[in-house]
């Protein structure tokens, strides 16, 4: 079964991403901030990444730039508090241009969980 | 003369009261970030056990409620982080010693001239990634500090704006690299060590009328934070205060990927 990186700064929220993922039989990796993430992919080279915006240490739009700029392929979903930043604005900015799902919190899971599957498939 | 007095009074109130509202704003949108969080867990777990239920159990309609409201909380959130009139953050190269010299023209205009305004802006300075409206906001909002420590007796304002090298030793929040300081000083009365602990806490204030919600001071705090940079403050009694306001310069590459 695929392998999902979730990064997010919140505990509870990565707690229960981490649930949901696993009860659709995904293997799930967590890291609490964009560093540790970066560090994460590098080490496992997961299947897809699931990354928060605002993040201390390095934030979302830095984690993509990065790896986005080191690995071809890197397939990402990116989530959001939602407030300044609405999808709309997201998009707008050229390190979220490739980044295929943005969703903002509180997301409806169903529509989280076939983008995943959507984006495993490709 | 007396009514372009009058005028004058009645329009540095209404700036204050702005910029009062614009620091509620900015908590507001914090606020409004942190309860989406929350709502976020709530729904995703509520989603989780509708999930771990079969077609017949009655929980099901419970949690089909839960999820409803959550959703109907997220409606709020949106409203109230409309109500609070944040405009969405525009994120790009700005000049800092520009962003300084107006927030500086636009400042001095409401203050009287007991106090005296200094600077020394070096307009080298590189650019920094970051919204210009923000960092005025903080700017603007370290200067009604200073004159709010000024305005019995009059003194000095001075804002400095430069380039520096920040080695760990600094402040351990900010990582090692090149910085724009800004720093805003005056020669008011001081803070003691117990209050400099507590300047950056919301609605604490020692000031003694109640137009003050003391949030001026922790949205400088978010809103530098939010740039990935730091303030520091350092005052004595009787020997004024200084905040140094240090924002990192963007590393190679980097300042692109905002577009």
């Amino acid at each position: 079964m695929a392998q999902i990186l979730v990064i997010d700064d919140n505990d509870q929220f990565r707690d229960m991403m981490r649930e949901v993922l696993k009860n659709e039989g995904y293997e799930v990796l967590v890291a609490s901030d964009g560093k540790k993430g970066v560090e994460l992919y590098c080490e496992k080279r997961p299947d897809l990444i699931i990354t928060d915006v605002n993040m201390p240490e390095k934030s979302g739009p830095e984690l993509i730039f990065e790896l986005q700029k080191n690995f071809s392929g890197v397939k990402i979903i990116a989530i959001s508090g939602g407030t300044e930043n609405s999808e709309e604005y997201l998009k707008s900015i050229k390190v979220f241009s490739d980044v295929k799902h943005i969703f903002l919190k509180p997301f409806d899971m169903d529509e989280m969980l076939d983008a995943v599957k959507n984006l495993l498939n490709q | 003369m007396e009514q372009s007095k009058q005028d004058k009074t009645q329009n540095d109130a209404q700036y204050w009261q702005l910029q009062e509202l614009k620091s509620i704003g900015i908590i507001a949108n914090n606020i409004v970030h942190d309860f989406n969080n929350v709502i976020g867990v709530i729904r995703g777990y509520a989603d989780l056990a509708l999930r771990a239920t079969s077609a017949d159990d009655r929980s099901r309609a419970y949690l089909t409620h839960v999820i409803e409201e959550a959703d109907t909380a997220k409606e709020l959130a949106e409203k109230l982080r409309i109500f609070s009139g944040q405009e969405k953050l525009d994120y790009k190269l700005i000049d800092i010693p520009s962003v300084a010299e107006q927030a500086i023209k636009i400042f001095r205009e409401s203050v009287p001239t007991t106090i005296e305004f200094q600077q020394d802006i070096d307009t080298t300075c590189g650019a920094v990634l970051g919204d210009a409206d923000q960092i005025q906001q903080a700017v603007i909002n370290l200067f009604r500090n200073a004159y709010d420590a000024l305005c019995d007796k009059g003194g000095i304002l001075n804002l400095t704006v430069n380039e520096v090298d920040v080695g760990a030793e600094v402040y351990r929040g900010l990582d090692e690299g090149r910085y724009v300081k800004l720093t805003v000083s005056d020669t008011g009365c001081g803070m003691d060590q117990e209050t400099l602990k507590r300047i950056f806490e919301p609605f604490f204030t020692t000031k003694k009328n109640r137009e003050h919600a003391g949030l001026g001071l922790l949205v400088v705090d978010k809103i530098v934070k939010g740039h990935k940079g730091a303030v520091i403050a350092e005052s004595k009694v009787g020997e004024g205060a200084k905040f140094d306001i240090y924002l990192p310069l963007p590393k190679e590459g980097q300042e692109e990927k905002e577009g």
